[in-house]
């Protein structure tokens, strides 16, 4: 193989799998090609902006939407804001997690539980968070507990799958072992039972925490005076679609950072179990 | 080796139907009380509507019967949105996996863009495009398009090395190459990155026309519903909602399975 | 052992006429077919065959994971119904769990007699002692050998003193260095116990070094088509000619 058609290879793989072979200027490339196009799209923005191309109500200069987020941070609406919806999150959350893990135990020990609350639950979850909007609101209005309750089935969902299969998979061998030691029912369940599906529990558990957050913002978007999810809808209220864009940059990294933490969480339990299949 | 036990067939043929007897079961005692309490008028609050009533609301009643527009345009809308978004997510996606320089620039910023929860684009978008078609189209495609880049993206990663470097052998030109090589490879996850993208711009688009509420649509059903206090037309429009998913999620199932075994053989 | 139903004193464990079909397809499919045997205490026999012939079948229903069978099974001269504390199974992978210690596995095997923690640790420890892992009680079974797991297996069968030690095929995923190791310390652990031992094997040797008879099962449907008694005096010599002798009759049995 010739030397030209080595370089052709390099240039037309990009097996993102492979480590990176940085030559120094190369490397320094590399490294900030990620800014490239952020870069080229602020410069648009701030040339649209600054002649006038768009009204601003369509699209604020970029110093301005930094002007209203550094303002907004200072008054403390952020933070109240935040604090509003970590706390729906939180209570949802809990009632959520609670009793889905107790439905999702309860339908992978038991097959009768499983028969018959199955194609119930089937057809619950079949209906999207934005399908129960309505219903809960015709049934609870637009108070507290409406915001709560879309977050606990969003919660629900994602961990009475997870728990109850993750319990369904526990290898064979492990129960039949259980048996032939006639273990008492309580130690199976917290000898067997618990530790071995205990990965598919959290995974639900970090499933449910997303979709918890999806699912505020949805419903604070839609039905509530405050939250990080108002926010932009009360911003579009106002024509303040530099407030809309700030609402938009809080959710966005709010996400990212729920995100990290469960990482985190994974990654600190999983060195405390020690590894098994 | 210990031997595998086969279950004796009529005792699991048994077993089945009186699994499906079970689950029948709570469903049909709530219809049964249903019918029993409220349709009967013992019970009588806005909120339990008989079962005649919410079955028959898509038929004899003159609100009722709007689902059927209802759900026309909104199908319209998931389909144009789904041919926008999924393009664009299925030929970006190729695309960064072809060329590392373009993959460096744009990956991390639309990874970054996906942190935002696809809902809070609504208000942009309306701000932008206002409250017709477009907006709700715009949202649609925006909620096709990250499902669809990114399982592209992925099954276009995972394409082993060797297949590039028969690629580079072959001397196959950049056309042929996407056609005769990343596509068919790529495939499995691209079609997994279709289904859901399907499902996703489905809740976008009744999400998006919920939030919007103007115009004709499945969402806007609901919101008219839930203004005028029905909660029979309330579930019709759920019901509407959650069997369109439903058939989205087997139809899709089913020929995209169909796709790669056909690929496989 | 005996193979007959004839009625001597009560054996240790006695199987007669013991049978089991499965259906398929509304057909019969017999899997094992009368087997009858009796084994005194303390008496340790080895059930050979190819895949297939039903000898893990077997074992399972002397266990009492599975109860669909015709005929009796009898310990002390009482039926069985279900897994009992008088039976330790030792299976061929050692499902250990791995989230336990070594001794939180060996616990296991007491619990369901309900011990005061300090005699149950006391017992824990004695058992390791006997298999050879004192060092390993807090080890995770994913730190030890294959040998070394399936010997704390064995300790936890073992560990609530059972009548009867079930095991099948316990060393068939061991190398064979492994495997001859444990034999002998099997034998070791038998004659400190002297529990009434079944093993089960596809290894006509590990039969012959370890038993005191040799039962042969034909697949299709399980039987038992023969029993050698092996007179041998211990610790077996496997260059022993009479060894050999002994091997190449089984595998006679075998190919028949």
């Amino acid at each position: 193989m010739t030397a030209r058609t080595d370089v052709r290879l390099d240039r037309i793989a990009a097996p993102a799998a492979s480590a990176p072979r940085p030559r120094n200027a190369g490397a320094w490339r590399s490294a900030l090609l990620p800014l490239l196009l952020p870069a080229v799209a602020l410069c648009a923005w701030q040339l649209a902006a600054s002649r006038g191309w768009m009204a601003p109500q369509i699209l604020p200069a970029p110093e301005l939407v930094l002007a209203s987020f550094l303002e907004l941070l200072e008054s403390g609406d952020i933070a109240a804001n935040f604090a509003v919806s970590l706390h729906r999150i939180g209570l949802g959350f809990g009632i959520g997690a609670a009793l889905g893990l107790a439905t999702g135990i309860a339908l992978g020990v038991s097959d009768t539980a499983r028969d018959y609350a199955d194609p119930l639950l089937r057809a619950l979850f079949a209906v999207p968070s934005i399908g129960w909007i309505p219903i809960l609101i015709l049934i609870f209005g637009i108070a507290e507990t409406l915001k709560i309750l879309i977050v606990a089935k969003a919660v629900f969902v994602p961990i009475v799958i997870n728990t109850s299969q993750g319990i369904r998979d526990i290898p064979h061998a492990y129960l039949e072992a259980a048996r032939a030691l006639r273990l008492r029912p309580w130690t199976r369940f917290t000898r067997l039972v618990l530790p071995a599906s205990l990965g598919p529990v959290f995974s639900g558990v970090r499933l449910g925490l997303g979709h918890a957050f999806i699912a505020l913002i949805v419903v604070e978007m839609l039905a509530a005076t405050e939250g990080i999810g108002y926010m932009m809808v009360w911003g579009r209220k106002q024509f303040q679609t530099d407030v809309v864009i700030v609402g938009m940059i809080v959710v966005g990294l709010a996400g990212f950072a729920l995100d990290r933490v469960l990482l985190g969480i994974e990654k600190t339990l999983s060195r405390w179990v020690p590894p098994h299949d | 080796m210990t031997e595998t036990a086969l279950p004796a067939s009529r005792a699991s043929r048994a077993r089945i139907s009186s699994r499906a007897w079970r689950g029948a079961a709570v469903p049909a005692a709530l219809v049964l009380g249903w019918l029993a309490f409220v349709d009967s008028g013992v019970i009588r609050t806005p909120l339990l509507v008989p079962l005649r009533t919410i079955l028959g609301a898509p038929f004899l009643d003159p609100d009722g019967r709007q689902i059927w527009l209802a759900l026309a345009a909104s199908l319209g809308r998931v389909v144009a949105g789904m041919a926008i978004g999924s393009t664009a997510g299925v030929a970006l996606g190729i695309a960064l996996g072809l060329s590392r320089p373009l993959q460096r620039s744009v990956a991390p910023t639309l990874h970054t863009l996906r942190q935002i929860a696809l809902f809070a684009w609504i208000p942009l978008l309306t701000a932008w495009f206002g409250t017709g078609e477009t907006a709700k189209v715009a949202f649609i495609s925006l909620s096709a398009f990250f499902p669809a880049f990114l399982n592209t993206e992925q099954g276009v990663r995972a394409i082993p090395r060797a297949y590039w470097e028969t690629a580079a052998v072959l001397k196959l030109r950049p056309w042929r190459r996407v056609t005769k090589m990343v596509l068919p490879a790529a495939l499995p996850s691209i079609l997994i990155g279709l289904e859901i993208a399907l499902l996703t711009a489905w809740i976008g688009t009744v999400g998006s026309e919920y939030a919007i509420g103007v115009g004709r649509g499945v969402g806007a059903f609901l919101v008219a519903a839930r203004e005028l206090f029905r909660m029979d037309l309330v579930l019709v429009g759920v019901v509407a909602l959650a069997l369109v998913g439903y058939a989205f999620n087997r139809a899709s199932r089913r020929i995209f399975s169909r796709i790669v075994t056909w690929r496989d053989r | 052992m005996t193979t007959s139903s004839s009625v001597h004193a009560p054996a240790a464990l006695s199987l007669r006429r013991v049978g089991k079909q499965y259906t398929v397809d509304n057909q019969p499919l017999p899997v094992l077919d009368r087997i009858s045997l009796d084994l005194k205490r303390g008496e340790f026999l080895s059930i050979v065959g190819a895949s297939g012939c039903g000898k893990s079948t077997l074992l399972r229903l002397v266990a009492g994971l599975d109860s669909a069978f015709d005929g009796e099974i009898l310990i002390d001269g009482r039926p069985v119904a279900g897994p009992g504390a008088e039976r330790g199974m030792v299976f061929q992978d050692h499902r250990l769990f791995p989230w336990l210690t070594i001794a939180g596995n060996v616990a296991l095997g007491l619990d369901s007699l309900d011990l005061h923690a300090r005699e149950r640790d006391a017992r824990v420890a004695a058992m390791l002692e006997l298999v050879g892992l004192p060092a390993f009680a807090t080890a995770y079974p994913h730190q030890l050998s294959g040998g070394m797991a399936q010997r704390a297996a064995i300790a936890r069968a073992l560990v609530s003193e059972p009548d009867i030690l079930l095991m099948d095929e316990p060393f068939g995923a061991l190398d064979s260095l492994t495997r001859v190791y444990l034999q002998e310390e099997l034998l070791r652990i038998w004659s400190q116990r002297q529990v009434t031992v079944i093993v089960v094997t596809h290894d006509v040797e590990e039969a012959v070094y370890l038993s005191d008879t040799v039962a042969v099962m034909a697949p299709r449907p399980g039987r038992i088509v023969g029993a050698t008694t092996v007179d041998l005096p211990r610790p077996r010599d496997r260059a022993d000619p009479r060894f050999g002798e002994l091997k190449s009759a089984i595998l006679g049995q075998l190919r028949r």
